[in-house]
């Protein structure tokens, strides 16, 4: 739990993503090379591990898919690639939807939408699966939600095109 | 739980105790030295002289930079930071009016020999630290150094080279477009997310960056590390050879012609039309020529800078209604066709108010002064990216991602690895900086040979292999076995830049050099020297001379000759000269077997390290 230690967070799947940044901020203010360009050589290192180190549990921190990677990890559990297959199905549909739509827009849009609701309920299953420390089903939404990622991405990168 | 590591930096600082510090913009045109006096940052001058054209010109007996070159000369070296980190491969041999060796390694022949591009560097620094030196009265504590944000691992490192060279201690390398928000930021106080627009002499950048609570944190970089005004230039330059059959033929002609070009650009950046008399060739010419004729030339250059100002709004995940201000930076943004491309994309007036040619070196000034523990109330911090991203070669000529482009600096990543051999005890990382998957498409850093593994069956020895990027945004390698907690040591043969006994061989070379009085080294030292470079290049010969071609192998051999001969006359100025020319001649020799060998620039260990 290293990383929620640095922020001096609780270690949890929902997070203040402003409250993490003010943090961030306060911490390179006060640990970043910068501030030690004048100093002895020993200290110039250890500011490079520090901020290293402040920027890396950052990026976990701030990003979902990570900091519930991370959570996982911490606990001890292996992220196994199991699917269901009824995800399985819902998979190949929406795969289907994007590709029978790719000129449209609209439709496109609305399928952004629908994946967009998709994301924030899976988050609030993670909330609760980490809260409960109910691991293995927080893996399963893991692995879900790392899909409907990727197809979120792919859509609005379709939808950046056309516009 | 004591994570972070507590060290307070020095808080009080001796107001009696100034420690003087330097911004530098090393431009590709252009370079300028500015320093913080009394508060403010101001521009260094040389003899009145605000920029410091990056030209040099060696002559037999002296070096001039800049403003000290007489406007008839010829033989200038013009733009090198476009040669700068660079192999032969990666430039256009014909865009660069200069004499080069005949070596993959870039070496410019000059009346002093051949000068690689770090060394030509080097003279500029040198004399930019003069200009301070000579203002102050007094030694330069540190500099910070401004580079494109676009710059990979090679330039970064070749730049401080250079700047090592010259005598330079650098504070931080900085990346041009974050100084130059650096300086708006601190001048308007205003927060928001800003697009830093630098076209400079011969680099384009493009950075997004956030003000905010006294951060300016770099969102996203990118940019051409070969696309700048000078393209433009060359594209007056071909307007004017068609338009007015003007022969272009000889580097002398084709230098003329440059300046020529660069002289319309500005005049065409206030003007609508041009109309001169122009001396060329020992002819005069009437040139007449109108911004609307040759503006549609320029397009495809615009496009260019549009398409990373889209990557990294891409990158940054933001549309351009969320820009808050676009700061231009670098001369030839003053051109209408970019200012008005501009304020149409971002659908914004741009930020003009500070003069685009000296904001970057505005910026460097500033950030030197707080680097040096001297601005007490300023707690104002820099968080930069890397431009490109970081990866190793895995099978099949595949790039594994380490560390992704605009990653905050500094960055480790550790990434742990196997051997595949009982009683392996050595294992090598290629590193490679790119975006494209195949490894022969990235530009390669460097191979790490990781040494000393202790002998285990396969796959049983865990070697962490750390990569750090330093707030330079240079790499350092370290790796360890885990299971045995044995510190494994490291060796890079770097696939750029030169090897250090090279630099340390500079380094001499630029104190005797310094030395000008005394310039006439006793007979006997001399006769040494030659002796040993003979004894040397005897050695080299008898073990590699596979390397060498039959005529570069004739060459030396027939400098060998000479130099024995001179010997056994005793004119000093004579064999100092014989052995100079010696010294060029196998030079590209111990180029080619350096490479072979295994070297270690790129470990972070510095000059000092080194010569103890």
């Amino acid at each position: 739990m290293e990383f929620f230690d640095i922020y001096e967070i609780e270690p949890s799947f929902s997070i203040s993503e402003n409250e993490l940044k003010k943090k961030y901020l306060v911490l390179q203010k006060k640990f970043h090379p910068d501030r030690f360009a004048h100093s002895s050589i020993e200290e110039q290192k250890t500011a490079l591990i520090n901020s290293s180190l402040i920027n890396d549990a950052y990026q976990v921190l701030k990003d979902d898919i990570r900091r519930a990677k991370y959570l996982l990890e911490c606990n001890g559990v292996e992220i196994t690639n199991h699917t269901n297959p009824a995800f399985l199905m819902k998979q190949m549909e929406y795969e289907e939807k994007i590709e029978d739509h790719s000129n449209d827009k609209n439709q496109l849009l609305s399928i952004q939408k629908e994946l967009q609701e998709e994301l924030d309920q899976y988050k609030d299953n993670l909330t609760l699966d980490f809260d409960k420390k109910n691991f293995d089903r927080a893996t399963n939404q893991i692995n879900e939600f790392i899909f409907i990622d990727k197809l979120h991405l792919k859509i609005k990168e379709k939808i950046n095109q056309l516009s | 739980m004591a994570l972070l590591q507590i060290s307070e930096p020095g808080k009080s600082t001796d107001p009696h105790n100034r420690k003087l510090t330097i911004g530098i913009d090393l431009g590709t045109t252009n370079s300028l030295v500015a320093s913080v006096i009394s508060g403010e940052a101001k521009i260094l001058e040389d003899n009145n002289y605000r920029l410091i054209p990056s030209r040099v010109l060696y002559e037999q007996d002296q070096i001039l930079v800049g403003n000290d070159i007489p406007s008839h000369a010829v033989s200038i070296i013009n733009s090198v930071k476009r040669l700068i980190g660079k192999k032969k491969d990666d430039i256009n041999a014909n865009d660069i009016a200069l004499d080069l060796a005949d070596s993959n390694d870039i070496f410019i022949q000059t009346p002093q020999g051949f000068k690689s591009p770090i060394q030509v560097s080097s003279d500029i620094l040198k004399k930019l630290k003069k200009i301070a030196s000579d203002y102050f009265g007094d030694e330069i504590y540190g500099a910070v150094i401004t580079v494109p944000a676009y710059f990979n691992e090679g330039q970064r490192q070749a730049t401080k080279e250079a700047a090592k060279l010259a005598g330079i201690d650098v504070l931080r390398l900085i990346n041009e477009p974050t100084a130059a928000a650096y300086a708006y930021g601190l001048d308007t106080k205003k927060e928001g997310v800003f697009v830093v627009y630098d076209l400079g002499g011969g680099t384009f950048d493009i950075s997004i960056l956030q003000f905010n609570q006294g951060v300016f944190e770099v969102i996203a970089t990118n940019g051409n590390s070969s696309l700048g005004g000078d393209d433009f230039d060359q594209i007056i330059k071909n307007y004017l050879i068609n338009k007015y059959q003007l022969n272009s033929q000889g580097l002398e002609e084709q230098a003329h012609l440059n300046l020529i070009a660069k002289y319309i650009k500005e005049k065409l950046s206030s003007q609508n039309t041009f109309n001169e008399t122009i001396k060329f060739n020992n002819q005069n010419y009437q040139i007449d020529i109108s911004l609307s004729e040759i503006e549609e030339s320029f397009i495809p250059l615009v496009d260019k800078t549009i398409q990373c100002v889209k990557n990294a709004l891409n990158d940054a995940n933001l549309s351009i209604d969320e820009i808050d201000g676009v700061i231009m930076v670098g001369g030839s943004t003053r051109m209408p066709t970019i200012q008005n491309h501009m304020k149409q994309f971002f659908n914004q007036d741009l930020l003009n108010d500070l003069n685009p040619d000296e904001v970057v070196a505005i910026g460097a000034a500033r950030q030197a002064f707080v680097l040096s523990g001297q601005a007490v109330d300023d707690d104002t911090l820099l968080l930069d990216v890397t431009p490109l991203s970081l990866g190793i070669e895995t099978m099949g000529d595949l790039v594994e991602r380490i560390i992704p482009r605009n990653s905050t600096i500094p960055i480790a990543k550790a990434q742990e690895f196997t051997t595949y051999k009982d009683g392996q005890t050595m294992m090598k990382i290629h590193v490679v900086q790119g975006e494209r998957e195949k490894v022969s498409e990235n530009r390669s850093l460097g191979e790490f040979v990781v040494k000393d593994i202790p002998p285990m069956p396969a796959g049983a020895a865990k070697i962490k292999v750390t990569f750090q990027v330093d707030a330079d945004s240079l790499l350092t390698v370290s790796a360890e076995e885990q299971t045995t907690g044995t510190k494994t040591s490291i060796e890079i043969k770097p696939s750029y830049s030169i090897n250090e006994n090279e630099i340390r061989k500079m380094l001499e070379d630029s104190f005797t050099n310094a030395e000008d009085d005394k310039k006439f080294r006793s007979l006997a030292e001399l006769i040494i020297d030659a002796n040993q470079i003979l004894e040397l290049t005897e050695k080299a010969l008898h073990n590699d001379q596979q390397l060498l071609s039959d005529h570069e192998k004739t060459t030396i051999e027939k400098c060998m000759n000479n130099l024995k001969s001179e010997i056994t006359k005793k004119n000093p100025s004579k064999i100092k000269q014989v052995t100079d020319e010696l010294n060029n001649a196998s030079m590209s020799f111990a180029q080619k077997r350096m490479d072979r060998s295994i070297h270690s620039a790129l470990t972070g260990k510095n000059i000092n390290e080194i010569n103890k």
